[in-house]
């Protein structure tokens, strides 16, 4: 269906013909034009919209926490009636100041830096500069979208539950965010399973996006637009993408591995800690040995900075 | 709630001024047919020039202001090259970010759009390209190499200092526990299980080993000036980062993966605090102590990797002094020992007490305390402690030649000994292990275990005991008992062992 629209893109009858099977297509309602578009452009606006959102909620977040950092010994009585139980006195306590530094992490990181500056450039401009109608799957293209939209609600949502949103670091190492103990750190509750959650919803949004740019930058080339006549930005997008797909299922494997650990009592990231005084040995031991442990840690820190260094 | 209102009447009525500036922008359009943003980029470009005056300023009055306030100069023999890294560093980027910004602003300004002027196309230049691709290269290169040839001086273990102190610190939430090794300089085993982790004991320091007596926590780190000191770190719960800024130590601590850091303190506490007396903020008013900052100046250990709620709090006191202030404050120090010995479970004395009745009743020749032939009697002797096969008991004094099966002469001594017990105890059966270090074939290994052992069941055989009360095997390098990486580990896994089967 795309090969033919290419194809006889350059008049307008063919062109029509084409469409002409596609339901909707002239008469796009309010529905399929703004909210499941899959028009590149619209969908950009919605990263762009979405991003922007997040790096308010972001910059907020980091305005909170230095007004504490800067002034430690002040009171600051609006605070409580913002964050009501999270502020008593005016003072923003401890637990929810890590809980704030973590999210604003993930946010600026994830949601704003990858999700929203990506999706919305990648999606705007790879179509115009490589000279193609649209994405190589305008389909997936909005599903990307959709993902992205899951993971911020998610993610949103982890900020009104009783014991706080992830407050281990952005970075989410084990074993603090392995244990499901909220006396270990507040967050290490339901806060970080949603962590997590949004983080998978996220990581599918990032590989159905980033694959799309990939094949469209290599495929969806006009005439005469060898890869080394491509502007410099496409390079740039279609690496940045090329590395997020490389990276984020290695990201997103060591996450799901976390959640067993918190949810099915598997070892992958456990062993032999101490909590509170009792010894945290072998629960479960499925195919890896003990020093899974230790390379799987190792491995996501690879990642992460590699990740870091690389794409932001 | 008020705040609340006032907060969103604050935002609205942004909103409505941003509106009506809007709004003016659109009428004046429409009434001079002039393009609204005909002057803007002129004025854009002046914003940005004066943009770029404003960062700068910014930047050196930054400089100027915290960098006097920053953690003073390194006191530790790589720190200072660190610096020097560092600072290498920082003036080469300086200068990099003074011109690319400065040509960026004033680009834009003298560039800006203009009616009637196009803009020169310019789409490529392999020699500038090479430029700008090669200089960064080669400079960013010589910084890496830089780095990595400090990083293997850091961590080259050969030019350590053999004369060096070794503390350990373990991390938990929300402490650090840091353990000297006492007088004898040697550290007490630590058995991580549920055993030995207890209130008392949150290391889970083995207290039958003999080298933890005089082991002792530290509330303080106390460090000598000029003598080399290794930080063995670990964690017991999550991660932690040990963070000695002063010294520029950074190192992760992390459960089940021990790391260390070497360092050699280069000035005491009191010489920084003359040096710091000399420094201007240092000497400006603490308003909480209501004195010059400089007197209360100390060196601080905090922790660096987010690690829970009270991680701000995981900070101790570093207090680098003399030789002889060192020794002063070390005859101060308590044993963990003698605090917990009225505390030790009770099986522990059992057997202690079971070990001293029977020596005299046998006529054992050099044997010490704690060798084979007191455990033993021991063990034979409690009924608490069941025959089972891991109770194994290692002979001390039982020499072979090298690589062969034959037994030394210095050992008749441990096997009368052994004999006696047997004679002694007449119900009692025995099974004779033979060990090796990993050195060598494994197949080998266990030829010669087997015959070691089998050795030994010949000579107590020669020397009155029934057959039928021994059996011997050789298990080769299994059950290694030391690290097989050090000589005094293989030494310890050369062994032969006997265990009761019977009592």
């Amino acid at each position: 269906m795309q090969t033919s629209t290419v194809d006889h893109a350059h008049t307008d009858t063919h062109h029509d013909h084409v469409h002409g099977h596609e339901e909707h297509h002239h008469e796009e309602t309010f529905l399929t034009k703004y909210i499941f578009s899959q028009d590149h452009k619209m969908i950009s606006k919605q990263f762009l919209i979405t991003g922007i959102f997040w790096g308010i909620v972001g910059g907020l977040l980091s305005i909170l926490f230095r007004l504490q950092l800067g002034w430690p010994n002040e009171t600051f009585p609006f605070l409580e009636t913002f964050l009501g139980k999270w502020a008593e006195g005016g003072k923003i306590s401890s637990e929810f100041y890590y809980a704030m530094v973590t999210m604003h992490g993930t946010i600026l990181v994830f949601f704003v830096l990858t999700g929203g500056l990506s999706g919305t450039f990648a999606n705007l401009l790879i179509p115009y500069q490589v000279g193609t109608r649209d994405m190589a799957s305008p389909f997936i293209n909005m599903l990307s979208y959709w993902f992205f939209l899951g993971a911020s609600v998610v993610m949103l949502l982890s900020f009104f539950i009783q014991t706080g949103p992830a407050s281990g670091g952005w970075t989410a190492y084990p074993p603090i965010n392995g244990l499901r103990d909220t006396g270990v750190n507040l967050g290490s509750g339901l806060g970080f399973d949603l962590w997590i959650l949004g983080m998978t919803l996220f990581i599918c949004s990032s590989l159905l996006g980033g694959l799309n740019y990939i094949a469209t930058v290599l495929n969806q080339r006009t005439k005469g637009m060898s890869m080394f006549k491509m502007p410099l930005t496409m390079w740039a997008l279609m690496f940045t993408a090329v590395i997020g797909v490389l990276s984020f299922p290695a990201l997103l494997a060591g996450c799901v591995l976390l959640e067993f650990d918190r949810l099915l009592d598997t070892s992958f990231y456990l062993n032999n800690i101490i909590i509170n005084g009792q010894l945290l040995g072998y629960k479960v031991v499925l195919l890896f040995c003990s020093s899974t442990c230790s390379g799987s840690w190792v491995t996501r820190r690879c990642i992460s900075s590699f990740y870091q260094l690389w794409v932001l | 709630m008020t705040t609340f209102l006032v907060f969103a009447i604050l935002v609205l009525f942004f909103m409505v001024l941003v509106l009506i500036a809007k709004a003016s922008e659109l009428a004046s359009e429409l009434k001079d047919g002039k393009r609204a943003y005909d002057n803007q980029s002129k004025w854009n470009g002046y914003f940005l020039l004066f943009f770029l005056v404003a960062m700068f300023a910014g930047s050196a009055y930054c400089f100027k202001v915290l960098m006097p306030v920053m953690v003073p100069k390194a006191v530790s023999v790589h720190g200072v090259k660190t610096d020097l890294l560092f600072n290498t560093t920082m003036v080469i980027i300086l200068i990099v970010f003074v011109l690319t910004q400065a040509a960026l602003f004033y680009f834009a300004y003298r560039y800006n759009e203009s009616k009637g002027h196009q803009a020169y196309f310019y789409p490529h230049n392999n020699t500038l390209e090479v430029i700008w691709t090669v200089i960064p290269t080669i400079v960013l290169t010589g910084l890496i190499a830089m780095g990595m040839y400090e990083w293997m001086h850091m961590f080259n273990v050969e030019a350590r200092d053999k004369k060096m102190m070794v503390v350990e610190v373990t991390a938990k939430q929300f402490n650090w526990m840091v353990r000297y090794s006492g007088k004898d300089g040697k550290f007490g085993d630590r058995i991580i299980d549920q055993e030995h982790i207890t209130p008392t004991n949150e290391l889970g320091i083995d207290w039958t080993d003999k080298n933890s007596h005089d082991d002792f926590l530290a509330d303080k780190i106390y460090l000598v000036k000029g003598k080399p000191v290794l930080f063995k770190l670990g964690a017991q719960d999550v991660l932690h980062s040990f963070f000695l800024p002063h010294f520029r130590v950074k190192m992760d601590c992390v459960p089940g993966i021990p790391t260390e850091f070497y360092v050699e303190p280069t000035t005491t506490t009191v010489e920084m605090q003359e040096y710091l007396s000399t420094q201007p903020w240092w000497q400006t008013i603490n308003p909480e102590t209501g004195e010059p900052r400089w007197k209360t100046f100390k060196y601080e250990l905090a922790c660096a990797e987010l690690c829970g709620k009270s991680h701000y709090g995981m900070q101790k006191e570093v207090v680098v002094v003399t030789q002889q202030e060192y020794d002063e404050w070390l005859s101060k120090q308590t044993a963990m020992y003698e605090s917990v010995k009225s505390t030790l479970p009770e099986k522990t004395e059992v057997v202690l007490a079971s070990m001293e009745a029977p020596v005299s009743e046998i006529d054992l020749k050099g044997a010490a305390e704690t060798g084979i032939e007191n455990q033993l009697i021991a063990f034979i002797n409690d009924a608490s402690r069941p025959v089972d096969k891991t109770t194994w008991f290692s002979f001390d004094r039982l020499l072979f030649e090298t690589g062969k099966a034959t037994l030394k002469a210095e050992s008749n001594e441990q096997l009368d000994n052994m004999v006696a017990i047997l004679n002694a105890h007449p119900a009692v059966e025995l099974k004779i292990g033979g060990y090796t270090d990993n050195v060598g074939k494994a197949a080998d290994n266990l030829k010669l275990s087997d015959e070691r052992a089998k050795a030994v069941k010949a000579e107590l055989e020669k020397k009155g005991i029934a057959a039928s009360r021994l059996n011997a095997e050789g298990y080769g390098d299994q059950f290694p008992v030391g690290d097989n990486k050090t000589e005094d580990g293989r030494a310890k896994n050369r062994r032969i062992d006997v265990r009761v089967t019977k009592k």
